[in-house]
């Protein structure tokens, strides 16, 4: 089957979707459950393969009319490991050793195989302690709701490109997409100017390297340094108009609606549940931090040899984020939420930058180059690396919130 | 570039994938109508893929790499990118004049970079 033979070749798995997980029967209920509100013709209506690859990674196919969604468990996972190291506050070196593992995986997959194998490497051998190994029973069942709702976002969110290529009336919006530039125009009227871009990334950094400090134990120069350059790049990176980008990226409109569409469709499904409407959109920001994370490892393994372009990924992600910010005001009002949203939404945004975001963004670069700055020269064993990449988290197949 | 690449005799025929930024790149409709049994197309969307919505599943062979080739190099000579990739790997800094024989080394499952 070509989606088999697609993912062969496209993604560090052998024939990823052969065999399914004990658990994929869970996404295939709520798959149903998507189809269903969003008015599928059952002749017509897309397949799920469930998924576990390295690059934990969800993508809509359509091969020869057929239309076909592929969700990688393992971004599931990944979610659930991002939100426990945010919300149980896990010690930074744990949140580096993740990184550096995802961080092998994408270099993998770039064919720079030293640098995967120094990454891999140091991942498994990386000093951590204090693990938090006690976590409260309301601070797990915060969690896994989180992580839920996370899922089945980004599940919806590939349903409506199904149901957009499909000319469904359930996700025809043109009056949200003839909004769009309005939208994008109004954000770059907000847009903090180049100073003030620089001193809340130099506030980031101070607050990294306190954290990294007092992990350690003693300042370091080279740490600092090394933060200054990677501000210059992200303000250089970040400076990019929304509304450019968007004329740019033709697109990322579609991804837009998606995920306005997508998150009306978890509000319902979790609403009825009995779950606070400001939690669920917290909660859907928290994957939008997530995948920023996420987007930010692929961007450093792409560019760290030289500095490169700013990675569309990441210019998409901020436009999508900073869009659908702007349009939950709006529904804020609808739902009579008076800014209780907005507040949580400056929470969990605080909370990820210093507990994941920040680490990702500032010192595992600073971690990675100074690894591969002493290993210079060093030849590796490659025969094993795309194995073992390969094998990475076969173990925890079973569940996604195994982590 | 890497071990992957480097394929035992007798092994079935090599499997890319080939990433198109932007539009539909010149003369695949062409390349579609001679060599339209080694090559399907994948539509692809999603958080990573939007760059590279359309893509081709391709069965190299002798014959499909040539004209191929020519479709990447004019691609990527209209400052496109191209993303092509195999077992999962991305081919990284193919030139337009070296597209032929990079897909030609895959093909062979001699190491592209060798």
């Amino acid at each position: 089957m070509e989606v088999h033979r697609y993912l062969s070749q496209s993604r560090l798995a052998e024939d990823p979707a052969a065999a399914p997980s004990p658990i994929s029967e869970n996404y295939q209920r709520t798959f149903a459950e998507l189809k269903k509100l969003l008015a599928f013709d059952a002749a017509d209506s897309p397949e799920l393969f469930v998924a576990y690859t390295p690059e934990a990674r969800v993508e809509t196919l359509e091969i020869g009319g057929d239309c076909s969604i592929v969700y990688d468990q393992h971004l599931g996972q990944s979610f659930n490991r991002l939100n426990d190291f945010a919300l149980a506050d896990w010690p930074q070196p744990y949140v580096i050793q993740w990184g550096l593992k995802h961080l092998a995986v994408a270099l993998a997959g770039c064919g720079d195989s030293d640098a995967a194998s120094a990454a891999l490497m140091c991942s498994q051998v990386w000093p951590v302690k204090d693990r938090p190994t006690v976590r409260s029973k309301e601070i797990f069942s915060v969690r896994m709701i989180v992580t839920a709702i996370q899922e089945h976002f980004v599940l919806a969110h590939e349903c409506v490109h199904a149901a957009i290529e499909r000319g469904l009336p359930t996700a025809d919006r043109p009056d949200f997409v003839a909004d769009i530039d309005a939208v994008a125009a109004f954000l770059d009227e907000q847009k903090p100017n180049p100073d003030e871009a620089e001193r809340q990334m130099i506030q980031g950094e101070i607050r990294a390297v306190q954290a990294m400090s007092g992990a350690q134990g003693t300042p370091d120069p080279e740490l600092e340094e090394r933060l200054r350059d990677a501000r210059a790049q992200e303000t250089r990176d970040g400076g990019r108009a929304a509304g450019e980008i968007l004329a740019d990226k033709l697109n990322l409109r579609e991804e837009l609606l998606c995920d306005q569409i997508a998150s009306e469709l978890v509000l319902a499904r979790f609403g009825a549940m009995g779950l606070d409407f400001a939690a669920i959109l917290t909660s859907i920001l928290h994957a939008f931090h997530n995948l920023t994370s996420l987007s930010v490892i692929r961007s450093l393994a792409r560019g760290w040899r030289e500095d490169g372009p700013p990675s569309p990924e990441l210019q998409a992600l901020t436009v999508r984020k900073g869009v659908w910010r702007t349009n939950m005001r709006e529904m804020e009002e609808v739902l009579g939420l008076n800014q209780k949203a907005h507040s949580k939404f400056v929470e969990i945004t605080k909370l990820h930058a210093r507990t994941v975001g920040d680490p990702i963004l500032f010192i595992l670069p600073f971690e990675f180059h100074r690894i591969m700055e002493k290993l210079d020269g060093e030849s590796f064993e490659r025969a094993g690396v795309y194995e073992a990449i390969r094998a990475l988290g076969t173990a925890s197949r079973s569940g996604s919130t195994e982590g | 570039m890497c071990d992957c690449f480097v394929v035992e005799a007798g092994a079935k025929p090599r499997e890319i994938v080939i990433g198109f930024e932007g539009e539909e790149p010149d003369g695949l409709a062409e390349l579609l109508a001679e060599h339209g049994d080694r090559i399907t197309i994948v539509e692809a969307k999603g958080f990573e893929a939007f760059d590279f919505t359309t893509q081709l599943l391709v069965v190299l062979g002798p014959p499909v790499v040539i004209q191929l080739g020519g479709l990447i190099k004019a691609h990527l000579e209209s400052n496109r990118h191209v993303r092509i990739k195999a077992d999962g790997v991305e081919i990284t800094g193919v030139s337009p004049d070296k597209a032929v024989e990079v897909l030609e080394k895959i093909r062979s499952g001699t190491d592209p970079d060798a």
